[in-house]
């Protein structure tokens, strides 16, 4: 991937999918900006032919902090390849890189687009919206994304407690279903790891940072955002990367390792983390989550927060859960994924049709005709409560199943 | 001695082993020739030089035999086997009773014996299954639980005689014999053998199909009752044999035969069927059935005051007939009805079909789920519920129905 200057241009070609190719960019901002002085510069992304979060997400925080502390404005040139230029506008890159000619998206398909926090409420709603997005995606199990919501805390409130960063933190999430991996990718831009700890060494800092420390808040656990995370990736089979400055650690099952780049001698002002974990280990959240010898279990997670019911049972409002999204296939389809993702549960799902005056035909085969012929009969009753239905949502229920099971005789 | 069968005045002799179903049609032939052309009505039945006889050919004859007894009136007498073991086979097993019942007593069964046995009513299955699994579970120490497969098995057949015998009430002024069942443990195989005969209608006249071998190709390979028991066999390793009107199938362990039609043309009016299956395999049931496997297990349900259906029998249609009125009974009164399961290890699939399947069909699935508790129900029963829904709510009410 070579990345050339000339001028008030930067041109990147070719995949942008490691972290150490950003560090190339980062030398380009900085002979344009800081040695030339340029305060208009053109990213030219036209013969990029890939990209991928792990490299673009963190180059945000470094932008953002050239525009709002010096004034710099930058302009882009899209990527020529359709499916990239897509990606580039979805994810908020586009955004980022010029807020004046592109505005912010919201969720999409399978991710969640890039977004800058800088306060704790911002934090805990981009997290949320993360955790709903892999529930209705992805066939999950919900200690993985308890161990998943745990370390996007934890690395997101790093930011925010430690950094020190003057434009806050970036985030972007990314459900691969096919590979059952979850990826998040944290970046800001402030003093790194290494001053944060006064620690003089980036790599030796960076190794000390994800060592179980042993101390601090027994009950959060905070203090062991990064040892956590580590291995609630690393045990996944999934894999960790953080840079800082010149530091970079690289994590997977077979340990963390210091791994001499290209590009690592060009310094990265902040400190990127990319997590990226398995979904489908039942076992994660205890496996991975042990301080002092003992599982953290965090008490009231996600699935708790939004699904738990006054008793025993889980609650699935649909009203809540699909908003204007009723009438559409995909939107039953990930109602259905939340639904399964629910039933791993040994508890009773409730789905609440209060407020809705009427389902699609479509929604309801997605949802109930599909979900009895898969459960069988006897389990769908007994697991499956419906409540609050009208006459003619309860009809088309019932013809949804009867149409299924036709459909699909035994 | 090669077996033979000859006719001589009033008697019918029948020499050497007596041990296939395509023997005993040349005695059946020797029978029909006897009352039907002949009109004889004393015919004696001489086993003397008979050397040794298997249930696959002498359960059989029991219907044949009683058949001709209570429609025309004809009387048979027993000319014992001279050999002693084989005779007191023939008391034993309840053969002797039924060819003479006046001059030898019905022996009943027990832990040890599984004799033949007859019935002619739906809510005689049952207690007959329940001594026939007693009997096996005593013989091989297996926990009944575990002999789903087996009780099932029985359940299937003995019910599918049932429906023959109103079908044959419908077409004839004759009175049909009934069943008749009888099972045997091969000590060497492990098998369990049973044998289930009925003198109704045969699979043709049922299916009003004209080609015997074709109905009988379709009762077998149609979804129905019997193609569950062929899986079992086949599934155990054992054999499976059928026999109606002209028709015939023959399956064994080295792969089953054509479907064919007897070449003598001697009919056996009704069905006789025959199975070998395991019994040292709880997993059987599920496998040969491919029962649903849902990836969750159903909740208890949360008790309601719903009332509660007595669940009497639960081995035949006319059982699941009669619980189905109940529960719409109930229905009618509380708007609500339970039924229990508890101590029951399995339900035949005429009885799920009748009581649950059909009352799914009418009330609908909300309703359905909204108004019938069912408690109690173990894995196997929960199992076979949803079959049965799950084949009448796809509108496979032929499948659904049909047990032969």
């Amino acid at each position: 991937m070579p990345v050339n200057w000339d001028a008030d241009r930067i041109v990147v070609r070719g995949r942008l999918t490691r972290f150490d190719e950003l560090r190339r960019i980062c030398a380009g901002l900085f002979d344009r900006i800081e040695q030339r002085g340029y305060a208009d510069v053109t990213l030219d992304f036209a013969g990029c032919d890939a990209a991928t979060e792990a490299a673009m997400l963190p180059l945000l925080p470094v932008l953002v902090d050239y525009r709002e502390t010096q004034g710099v404005r930058f302009e882009l040139v899209e990527p020529e390849r359709d499916e990239l230029r897509r990606l580039f506008l979805n994810a908020n890159w586009a955004h980022f890189i010029d807020p004046e000619r592109y505005a912010l998206r919201g969720q999409f398909a399978e991710q969640v687009p890039a977004q800058r926090f800088v306060a704790a409420g911002e934090m805990d709603s981009i997290v949320n919206e993360v955790m709903h997005l892999l529930f209705a995606r992805m066939s999950i199990e919900r200690k993985t994304l308890t161990a998943l919501e745990w370390s996007m805390n934890e690395v997101m409130d790093n930011v925010l407690s430690h950094a020190e960063s003057p434009v806050g933190g970036f985030v972007q999430a990314t459900a691969y279903d096919r590979a059952e991996r979850v990826e998040f990718v944290v970046a800001d831009a402030g003093i790194g790891v290494a001053a944060s700890m006064r620690i003089r060494d980036a790599e030796g800092a960076l190794r000390q940072a994800i060592a179980e420390t042993g101390t601090r808040d027994r009950v959060s656990n905070m203090g062991n955002g990064l040892y956590g995370s580590f291995r609630v990736a690393a045990l996944s089979g999934g894999e960790f990367e953080i840079n800082s400055g010149t530091g970079l650690l690289y994590g997977s099952q077979r340990g963390a390792v210091e791994q001499a780049t290209k590009f690592q001698r060009i310094p990265y002002k902040g400190t990127a983390v990319r997590c990226g974990v398995g979904v489908n280990d039942p076992d994660l959240l205890a496996k991975a989550l042990v301080f002092g010898g003992r599982t953290h279990e965090p008490l009231y997670d996600y699935v708790e927060r939004r699904y738990g019911g006054e008793g025993d049972e889980m609650v699935f409002s649909v009203k809540d859960e699909l908003g204007q999204d009723l009438g559409s296939r995909s939107g039953g389809r990930r109602a259905r994924q939340v639904v399964e993702n629910l039933l791993r549960e040994d508890r009773e799902v409730v789905l609440d049709f209060s407020d809705i005056p009427v389902i699609s035909s479509s929604f309801a085969d997605e949802v109930l005709g599909r979900l009895f012929v898969q459960m069988g009969p006897r389990a769908f009753m007994s697991r499956i409560r419906i409540q609050n239905a009208n006459p003619t949502i309860e009809g088309l229920i019932d013809r949804a199943i009867l149409q299924r099971t036709r459909a699909e005789p035994t | 001695m090669p077996f033979q069968v000859e006719q001589a005045d009033e008697r019918i002799i029948v020499r050497g082993e007596l041990r296939r179903f395509d023997q005993l049609r040349v005695l059946k032939a020797a029978l029909f020739d006897a009352v039907e052309r002949r009109g004889l009505r004393a015919i004696a039945l001489d086993f003397a030089e008979c050397v040794d006889a298997g249930q696959a050919a002498l359960l059989p004859l029991l219907p044949v035999v009683v058949g001709y007894r209570e429609s025309v009136g004809a009387a048979f007498s027993l000319v014992e086997p001279n050999d002693d073991a084989l005779q007191r086979r023939f008391s034993e097993a309840n053969w002797a009773h039924f060819i003479d019942p006046e001059r030898h007593p019905l022996s009943l069964p027990d832990a040890e014996r599984s004799p033949a046995q007859r019935f002619g009513a739906a809510d005689e299955i049952e207690p007959i299954v329940a001594g026939v699994v007693n009997f096996v579970s005593s013989q091989t120490d297996t926990a009944r639980e575990a002999l789903a497969a087996l009780e099932w098995t029985l359940y299937e057949l003995m019910d599918n005689v049932m429906s023959h015998a109103d079908d044959h009430a419908s077409t004839s002024d004759q009175p049909p014999a009934g069943g008749f069942v009888q099972a045997a443990l091969d000590e060497q195989t492990g098998h369990v053998e049973l044998v289930v005969a009925d003198g109704g209608a045969g699979i043709a006249q049922r299916l009003r199909m004209r080609r015997h071998e074709q109905a009988l190709a379709r009762a077998v390979r149609g979804g129905g009752g019997l193609q569950g028991v062929f899986r079992i066999a086949e599934l155990s390793a054992g054999q499976f044999e059928i026999n109606s009107g002209f028709g015939l199938l023959h399956a064994s362990r080295r792969g089953p035969d054509a479907y064919r039609t007897d070449k003598r043309r001697i009919r056996y009016d009704g069905m006789a069927v025959r199975c070998e299956l395991r019994v040292d395999d709880p997993a059987l049931l599920a496998r040969a059935l491919e029962l649903p496997h849902s990836p969750h297990a159903p909740l208890p349900p949360t008790e309601t005051d719903a009332p509660s259906v007595p669940l009497q029998a639960i081995g035949s249609r006319a059982a699941g007939r009669s619980v189905r009125e109940q529960i719409e009974q109930r229905l009618r009164e509380n708007g609500r009805a339970a039924l229990d399961f508890g101590g029951i290890p399995i339900i035949s699939s005429g009885f799920a079909d009748e009581a649950l399947g059909r009352l799914f069909a009418a009330l609908g699935p909300r309703a359905f789920m909204t108004r019938i508790e069912l408690r109690n129900a173990n894995a196997t029963i929960e199992s076979l519920i949803d079959r049965a829904i799950l084949r009448r709510a796809s509108g496979d009410s032929e499948r659904a129905g049909l047990s032969a």
